[in-house]
């Protein structure tokens, strides 16, 4: 009998495992952040309008305005599936809507997933130029700016403001 | 006159003091897609309130009341206010906006035993700020009849004496010149305090002509 439940415990063990080593490597929900940089992000007060207009939509998890370099996080919620499945996201002309429809022009979006203790960049690495008023833009290939921007003091707003 | 000067010297003088130990701000007639502001402006001259919804980031409708304590008349309008051009640069921002009405004034002023014309005004605000100044001018005219016929416009400097987080209270200090041509005492000015933190935009001040200014500017 003991043979027979050491047996089972290490039959677990090795079943058990590979599963284990998934969900530590990749199967940790995964949550997309989106980084806008933004030029007229100037003003506190209006600036709220990002919160009001992007925290509407159901599958946005927070936002964060850091006014001193001039970005937009956007933290998608996260599906709570597996690997693989990123949760909620926006597509770049829609962000670039919302971010108009706030009163700002897009300088550029990039993306990262956060899936459990770090993040793992998924973007595509487009840049994407907006007029003044925000309306037309034209994609430029650069490698975008996800690296070497300070976020220290950013104030980030969760929940639904609905 | 020279107590006026006296005064307006003073004015400049706390100003620029205030310069060189020195955030953002606007009451703007136009919000976001989809936001509604209500704004109360409550001075010497006139108590008004607008309350407007923003269909798109280019155009606000609302409902304007005005009363004029000189003459004591009221406005009541439909108001349309029109982003005519916005400059978003990394810095900085600048706007252009027409702001238009019609509608009807009341009066019960002199000869007047509640007297109605129809009313009409239309004006251009310019503003340009980044996250220490402030600049913007406005002006306005108004047709309502025998009530009313005039030109109006103003003009703001304000500073900032510290460059606040987004979230934090911000503080603007501000000076505002105002000039009606056909008033008695034409000019005004009103130097100001104005504050603002989340949805919520204050500004008081004390005008050279001892009255006080309050307004309010909430968005939702």
């Amino acid at each position: 009998m003991k043979k027979f439940i050491l047996s089972f415990a290490v039959f677990l063990a090795f079943m058990g495992l590979p599963v284990m080593n998934v969900h530590a490597d990749t199967g940790a929900p995964a949550a997309e952040i989106i980084t806008v940089e933004a030029n007229g992000l100037i003003c506190d007060f209006c600036a709220r309008s990002l919160e009001k207009v992007f925290m509407k939509r159901g599958d946005v998890a927070a936002i964060s305005v850091d006014l001193d370099s001039k970005l937009i996080t956007i933290t998608m919620k996260s599906s709570g599936k597996p690997s693989g499945d990123q949760g909620g996201s926006i597509d770049d002309e829609t962000v670039t809507k919302l971010i108009t429809d706030a009163g700002y022009s897009v300088v550029s979006i990039t993306r990262s997933a956060q899936a459990g203790s770090g993040d793992l960049q998924v973007g595509d690495g487009l840049d994407r130029t907006t007029n003044d008023a925000g309306q037309d833009h034209s994609m430029d290939h650069s490698d975008g700016h996800s690296d070497g921007h300070s976020h220290e003091g950013d104030h980030v707003h969760e929940g639904s403001h609905e | 006159m020279k107590g006026f000067h006296l005064y307006l010297t003073a004015a400049f003088i706390m100003l620029m003091v205030l310069a060189v130990t020195m955030p953002t701000a606007s009451a703007r007639p136009v919000s976001y897609a989809g936001g509604w502001t209500m704004m109360s402006m409550n001075s010497g001259s006139a108590h008004t309130m607008h309350l407007h919804y923003s269909p798109t980031a280019f155009t606000s409708w609302g409902y304007k009341a005005e009363y004029w304590r000189g003459e004591d008349h009221q406005i009541h309008a439909l108001q349309m206010n029109n982003l005519l051009k916005r400059w978003n640069n990394p810095d900085s921002q600048g706007n252009l906006y027409l702001k238009s009405g019609a509608g009807v004034a009341l009066s019960d002023y002199g000869d007047f035993e509640n007297k109605t014309e129809p009313a009409l005004f239309t004006g251009l605000a310019a503003d340009w700020e980044d996250r220490r100044y402030f600049v913007s001018y406005e002006n306005r005219v108004t047709e309502a009849g025998d009530i009313r016929r005039d030109f109006q416009q103003s003009g703001r400097v304000g500073i900032a004496p510290y460059i606040g987080d987004y979230g934090d209270l911000h503080t603007w200090l501000m000076l505002e010149v105002e000039h009606t041509p056909e008033s008695e005492d034409n000019v005004t000015v009103t130097p100001m305090v104005r504050l603002f933190k989340g949805n919520t935009l204050v500004e008081t001040g004390l005008s050279n002509h001892g009255d006080v200014m309050f307004n309010l500017v909430y968005r939702y």
